[in-house]
């Protein structure tokens, strides 16, 4: 048999958007490069040119339909400063609520529906039951958990903004309407259902955590920058704070940085096989600069959460390395923590006096040729600049997803697991599983497309060097 | 043309215990919700058939797994309303056969006719009554 040279995996399952994996095979068979290609294009950042300011956050939440509403927060945060306008403190609050209430239905979307058939049947389990409907007949209550809590989320979504998906609440200078006494009722009720659940929930992964030793092991477990938002005092914060950078050894890096200034720190570079940018930290360089955003960085960047069950979660979790928690296996229960802080710290919000007042919007014109709006994203530290006309006509945009600043670590991440458990003279699932797992720790967004659960529709194919396939895996 | 029916029967006089919800497709979390009615009423477009022509299919929760969640079909979930919460309701498909599918902001001739037909249909199976009625 001649030497196989790529294996290709494509589509990528269980995740938010088109992708797929390449694994380039040396003369012994054995993974030499691997790399994760986004496939998709989208062009926001041009088909927004010559279009009203004011427009901006309706048509940059509809980058995607899962989470919407960190396009809306980071692009009105753009036209607030495009205006030069200080929001109402209720409508700061409010834009909060919506923002964690976002946080938890997405990272409850990712852990339940995408990545929790691998944690209950284990990396290598017939595709056939890793889907929503083996998950019901292996354990009800998680599924039902699932459920319940990402709904608790699109409900308050829903509740402030009108509709789940790309509501039209959040604009520029504040919030178009306030809170009814009666939503705001109708969201504390629901919520000690929630904060069960999550409890539950984070009692089942820590006792299954323990099956996945192997994983945790390989799983972009390797040292990198974090790049989180934090408050004043170093709690974590996902509206408004200061950017800080910590390394693998758990130092601050850099810290109190001002987001609206990322280029002096951030760089961005493409590649030629992918249409996801990479984003690097400038001092170190391209690609040494590499860092991660999202749950797990976050997590490592902050001192504490600043609420109750959360930080109690908060100081276990960082008991399980000395050093940061480097492995993004850990990416799940970081993810489950977060949803514990922001409905414990949503609760505090809407328990405040000031929820309910009718004064939710500043009016202004534009005051500035240039915004920039930053926000933490579920997946990460998203960025929104801004260049306006005299008009007020857009000019120029640049976007900085979460998920692109998660690219070097993805790709490095699966080059690691396919290393590690991908060997050029024989494919299994659960070996191609692992590759695709590992994305799904991240849980990039690449865009709202499709996630596939179950049966993963792939076939892979071994070509050698004259084109020949020698040796095909396929799921129907 | 089903977000259009879902405002023209968010305005009728129906019976205080029908919900309607509009949605663009249909995802777990509505498993929760029919767990709790008596009766399900899906209304959708479809592109098989004559412009214009409605049809009633009694729905069953689906024995087949559907591999996207992303947008389940409504046997797939009604089985997980069955599966996770004991109940699957009553339900029904009532599908308009459309002319035009591509972008637009009114219905086609021949759909916009029926659509009276439809609506009335709809106001009939949102009473509780034993049996569904025939489509005439």
């Amino acid at each position: 048999m001649e030497r196989q040279r790529t294996i290709v995996i494509d589509p990528v399952t269980r995740i938010e958007g088109h992708a797929k994996i390449t694994l380039h095979l040396d003369e012994y068979g054995e993974v030499a490069e691997a790399r994760f290609h986004v496939t998709q294009f989208r062009g926001f950042e041009k088909l927004c040119e010559g279009r009203p300011f004011t427009e901006m956050p309706s048509l940059m939440a509809r980058i995607c339909g899962i989470c919407p509403v960190s396009h809306l927060i980071a692009s009105a945060k753009a036209c607030d400063a495009l205006m030069a306008v200080r929001i109402p403190p209720t409508a700061d609050k409010l834009r909060r609520v919506f923002n964690m209430a976002q946080i938890v239905q997405s990272h409850a979307l990712s852990l339940f529906h995408l990545s929790s058939p691998d944690l209950l049947f284990g990396m290598d389990a017939d595709p056939a039951k890793t889907n929503l409907w083996g998950i019901a007949e292996r354990n009800p209550q998680l599924a039902r958990d699932g459920i319940l809590l990402r709904q608790f989320g699109q409900q308050i979504i829903e509740r402030l903004g009108g509709k789940r998906i790309h509501p039209a609440w959040v604009v520029p200078g504040g919030v178009s309407q306030p809170l009814s006494v009666e939503d705001r009722d109708a969201i504390l009720k629901a919520v000690p259902e929630a904060l069960a659940i999550a409890e539950r929930a984070l009692s089942w992964f820590k006792e299954i955590r323990e099956n996945f030793r192997e994983e945790i092991s390989s799983f972009g477990n390797f040292p990198s920058l974090f790049l989180g938002t934090v408050s004043e005092d170093g709690r974590i914060a996902f509206y408004d704070g200061q950017l800080r950078f910590g390394d693998a050894s758990a130092n601050v890096v850099a810290d109190k940085l001002d987001g609206t200034r990322y280029f002096d720190f951030l760089g961005e570079k493409v590649e030629p096989w992918s249409y996801l940018k990479s984003a690097f930290y400038k001092p170190k360089g391209y690609p040494d600069g590499i860092y991660r955003v999202g749950p797990l960085a976050r997590l490592n960047v902050a001192d504490r959460c600043g609420t109750l069950r959360a930080d109690q979660e908060l100081a276990e979790f960082k008991e399980l390395q000395r050093t940061a928690i480097l492995s993004s296996f850990h990416y799940h229960q970081a993810r489950l923590i977060e949803i514990l802080y922001c409905i414990e710290r949503l609760e505090e919000l809407l328990q405040g006096p000031e929820i309910l007042s009718r004064h939710v919007r500043a009016e202004a014109r534009a005051n500035s040729q240039e915004g920039v709006g930053v926000a933490e994203a579920p997946r990460g530290t998203l960025f929104h600049h801004y260049k306006i006309d005299e008009n007020g006509l857009m000019q120029w945009a640049n976007l900085i997803i979460a998920t692109g600043q998660n690219n070097l670590a993805m790709n490095r991440s699966v080059l690691q697991v396919a290393k590690h458990f991908v060997h050029g003279d024989r494919l299994t699932p659960g070996m191609l599983n692992r590759v695709e797992a590992v994305i799904r720790t991240y849980d990039p967004c690449l865009s709202c497309s499709t996630h596939a659960v179950g049966q993963m529709a792939l076939r892979v194919q071994l070509v050698d060097a004259a084109g020949n396939v020698v040796d095909e895996v396929a799921r129907p | 043309m089903a977000w259009r029916v879902a405002e023209e029967l968010s305005r009728a006089p129906l019976p205080n215990d029908v919900q309607v919800v509009a949605c663009h497709q249909l995802a777990p979390e509505l498993a929760s919700q029919m767990s709790q009615t008596a009766r399900v009423l899906f209304v959708d477009a479809t592109a098989t058939g004559a412009a214009g022509e409605i049809k009633l299919e009694e729905v069953k929760p689906g024995e087949s797994v559907a591999p996207f969640s992303h947008a389940l079909t409504p046997g797939a979930l009604l089985a997980l309303s069955r599966e996770l919460y004991g109940n699957s309701p009553q339900a029904f498909m009532i599908s308009i056969s459309g002319a035009n599918f591509d972008h637009g902001e009114t219905l086609s001739p021949k759909v916009e006719a029926a659509f009276t037909r439809l609506l009335a249909l709809l106001a009939r199976l949102s009473r509780p009554e034993p049996s569904p009625v025939s489509v005439g």
